[in-house]
């Protein structure tokens, strides 16, 4: 950490997203959803977005269409200074985001667990050893660095130093701070910052508009649950029954509380009842339904 | 003379095999000049009705678009002698077709139909908006509550008569689900076998209270195959089971 204050002004924001529990093979309710949270708007101070997807289970085609463009517009300055984390313990997603950000070049960081701290993340995408290399002396310098602070660190020449951490700021892993040639440009892992400003964690993490309703499979499940299935070295069977569990202990309480109710309502025999209880999610789902055919 | 029997009528659809028919607020409205409520049957009384359901029922869509064909929006032209011409929409994802609009007929003349449904088109109000929707899960989600529970007893009943021996039946009208009673000694166990495609949570609910009144929801056990087949994960199917004394 460079002495005295964080070079930034302001305290980096922290936002935090997690999409409702479901199963997600559809690129366009992806899309949805990260036009809603995270709308290509800049701001004048470094952001950090954090996307929990633990609870869902994504095709491959709704993991892109939910990642790729955040990630490009990220590297490209469309957020202004901002960075992504994304949490997942699935091994086969982290395999395919590892590689879509390879392929793709996107400074994204992947987390193992909603409870890591933030500094924990992993940087993934296009980085050489020696970038990795460098990443690794700014965090353990405390997430904010100067070039001859990583020349004495890494043993290297100033130049070098200057290159690599260049690098690492073009590329979207690092922000850099421009001061004077006394002072030296500083350069600052957003992560860092992050936790160290709003003493951030990526715990607590709620989904956006969760409820026992919005487990919907929608129709074109087989293919979705096929294709997820083979990304995850899994057979389909398992992974629509893992889904299922998964929501079921989710919210097993709820559903107990559900499931007393609509069969007192059955013994009643108490129609407006149960239609209410079954149509209680209605106008949400014909939101969805209207938004598909909107030209 | 046309000798087929009606289809029936809840609400505001008319039950097809497959889908669903139904008519948008709008066109119900503004160019049939019902009253937003007007259930289906009611509406028969309109010869253009009477032609979407009798040429839509069994074909979903029609020979010629109204517009250029849009892929899965393409909207079709509904025709009735020379003088009724409607649009419809198939919307395969709800498993509904809809009429969209409805106008008298002179070819070339001012009251042509097609300006108007060119013009609906362009101003993007030809297709169900969220109100439709809204009023077809209602009607479903009640199509389905009405009848659910004797469908689920008659169903139990059947395979308590015939233990080892899957049954299936429709439930509440649109959920086909497999049940089979395997009796041990005193014990009973139910696998009751169900498709979790386009379903959410609140249908799980009612349909396993529906089989059992008494029995939580916790007391059900996912598993991962019925006694008397494996489950057809590619359409989506669950199943649970309870055992009771």
């Amino acid at each position: 950490m460079l002495p005295g204050m964080s070079v930034l002004e302001k305290p980096v924001e922290y936002r935090k997203s997690r999409p409702p529990t479901a199963v997600y093979p559809d690129r366009h309710q992806m899309a949805q959803y990260r036009e809603r949270e995270f709308p290509p708007t800049a701001t004048d101070w470094e952001r950090v977005f954090c996307i929990n997807l633990e609870g869902g289970f994504f095709s491959p085609g709704a993991l892109m269409e939910m990642i790729v463009p955040i990630g490009q517009a990220i590297r490209g300055g469309v957020y202004g200074s901002a960075a992504l984390v994304v949490v997942s313990s699935d091994d086969g997603t982290v395999a395919f985001l590892e590689a879509l950000a390879q392929k793709h070049e996107l400074p994204i960081f992947l987390s193992r667990s909603a409870d890591s701290p933030l500094s924990d993340a992993r940087p993934v995408g296009a980085l050489t050893t020696a970038e990795m290399e460098t990443y690794g002396l700014i965090r353990s310098a405390g997430g904010e660095v100067t070039s001859s602070g990583v020349a004495d660190l890494a043993g290297i020449e100033v130049n070098a130093a200057v290159n690599r951490l260049s690098a690492l700021a073009r590329k979207g892993y690092v922000h850099r701070v421009a001061r004077s040639r006394r002072e030296g440009d500083a350069y600052v892992d957003l992560l860092s910052a992050a936790e160290q400003s709003v003493a951030a964690s990526i715990t607590d993490t709620q989904p956006v508009s969760t409820s026992t309703e919005e487990f919907t499979i929608p129709q074109d499940i087989r293919e979705a649950i096929r294709t997820v299935a083979t990304v995850q070295g899994s057979n389909p069977g398992e992974v629509l029954l893992r889904a299922w569990q998964e929501f079921l202990d989710r919210h097993r309480d709820v559903l107990d509380v559900d499931s007393k109710e609509v069969r007192r309502m059955l013994k009643e025999n108490d129609q407006e009842g149960l239609a209410a209880y079954a149509n209680r999610h209605n106008r949400e789902r014909a939101k969805q339904a209207a938004s598909r055919i909107k030209r | 003379m046309n000798s087929r029997l009606p289809h029936r009528c809840h609400r505001g659809s008319c039950i097809c095999g497959k889908y669903d028919l139904r008519i948008t607020r709008r066109c119900l409205v503004s160019d049939l000049g019902f009253e937003a409520s007007a259930p289906f049957d009611q509406c028969r009384s309109h010869p253009i009705v009477r032609a979407f359901e009798n040429q839509r029922a069994d074909e979903p869509i029609g020979t010629r678009t109204v517009g250029p064909a849009a892929g899965e929006l393409t909207a079709y032209r509904l025709g009735h002698g020379h003088d009724h011409r409607g649009a419809t929409w198939h919307d395969q994802t709800e498993r509904v077709v809809w009429l969209c609009a409805y106008e008298l007929h002179r070819s070339g003349e001012d009251d042509d139909a097609f300006p108007y449904f060119h013009e609906l088109i362009g101003t993007g109000s030809l297709l169900p908006t969220e109100d439709d929707y809204t009023a077809l899960f209602d009607d479903r989600g009640r199509r389905f509550t009405e009848t659910l529970y004797e469908d689920a007893q008659q169903l139990l009943a059947r395979a308590r008569a015939t233990p080892g021996v899957e049954q299936s039946g429709l439930l509440g009208g649109e959920e086909t689900a497999a049940i089979v009673v395997e009796v041990v000694d005193t014990l009973q166990e139910t696998y009751v076998a169900f498709s979790v495609l386009g379903m959410n949570a609140t249908r799980v609910v009612m349909i396993l209270g529906a089989f059992d009144v008494e029995a939580a929801f916790s007391h059900w056990e996912l598993v991962t195959t019925l006694p008397t087949r494996p489950l057809r994960v590619d359409r989506g199917e669950i199943c649970y089971r309870i055992l009771r004394g």
